[in-house]
């Protein structure tokens, strides 16, 4: 219910945040184990589950239904082999920057929400 | 749930693996010429073998049941043929005028140093990437 409260979109961005977090780790550990032999290089599985999520908000269904979709999404994110055999130390960078990146994009993003709250609180418009 | 600080500690261990992976081969390389001294075997190759620290159980891991995270590097003993090298002035030469020297090929070794040293940076990245992620996160908020 405080899901619903808070808005979806914040609770979306939360998840978002914790699934890149999650992304390092497995992205530092790729990096850690690139010459370990029996290591499979490993994945977070989170956009590919936001299609269902972009459909029920494209048919306007309820904020609370939403939510509630949301938080089964965020319950499948999970580490997923890659497929790869081995690590390819250049393509952990690039997705090390791309994820980086993506995380201050999205830290930014709820910088300026809270900045509407913020203004909303002070009751000032400067 | 895994702490931020995991993050750290993985790229830690990978470069302690690394740094471990470069002393070897220094090693390696400042014995490649010794030879089977009065009492002292003959140097035996050192490699670096890593593994994951929790290979069976990364999700386990990564959701904080299980403690160690990252790599775990460790070092073994190589046997190999000794060179023979022919020198017969050499105080320890055999009865042929041979000496054993360790199997330790240079070309290898050196390029073992190239790749632990960028292995090394690869995993400062890593950790400098997530030190701006936390330090990121400690702006959420503000304007």
């Amino acid at each position: 219910m405080m899901e619903a409260i808070e808005g979806v979109t914040m609770q979306l961005a939360l998840m978002a945040l914790d699934a890149y977090a999650l992304r390092h780790e497995v992205i530092a550990s790729n990096i850690a184990n690139h010459a370990s032999a029996d290591y499979s290089p490993q994945g977070v599985d989170f956009e590919s589950l936001l299609g269902p999520l972009r459909a029920a908000v494209h048919s306007n269904q309820s904020e609370l239904l939403i939510s509630e979709q949301m938080s089964d999404v965020a319950a499948r994110v999970a580490v997923v082999p890659t497929g790869a055999a081995e690590v390819q130390l250049d393509e952990e960078m690039s997705a090390l920057a791309v994820n980086t990146l993506k995380y201050q994009a999205l830290v930014s993003a709820l910088g300026r929400m809270t900045a509407l709250d913020r203004m909303a609180i002070r009751g000032d418009i400067r | 749930m895994s702490g931020y600080l995991t993050s750290f500690e993985i790229s830690a261990s990978g470069m302690t693996a690394e740094r471990m992976r470069l002393d070897v081969a220094s090693m390696n390389l400042a014995n490649a010429t010794t030879v089977r001294g009065s009492g002292v075997g003959l140097y035996r190759p050192l490699q670096v073998v890593t593994e994951p620290a929790s290979l069976a159980s990364f999700e386990r891991a990564m959701a904080g049941e299980e403690s160690r995270v990252g790599v775990t590097a460790r070092v073994i003993a190589v046997d190999g043929e000794p060179r023979r090298v022919h020198e017969p002035n050499h105080p320890l030469a055999d009865a042929n005028g041979f000496i054993e020297q360790p199997n330790v090929n240079p070309v290898v070794e050196m390029t073992q140093i190239m790749l632990a040293v960028r292995a090394y940076e690869a995993n400062v990245k890593a950790l400098n990437a997530a030190r701006t992620m936390a330090q990121r996160a400690l702006q959420i908020g503000e304007a």
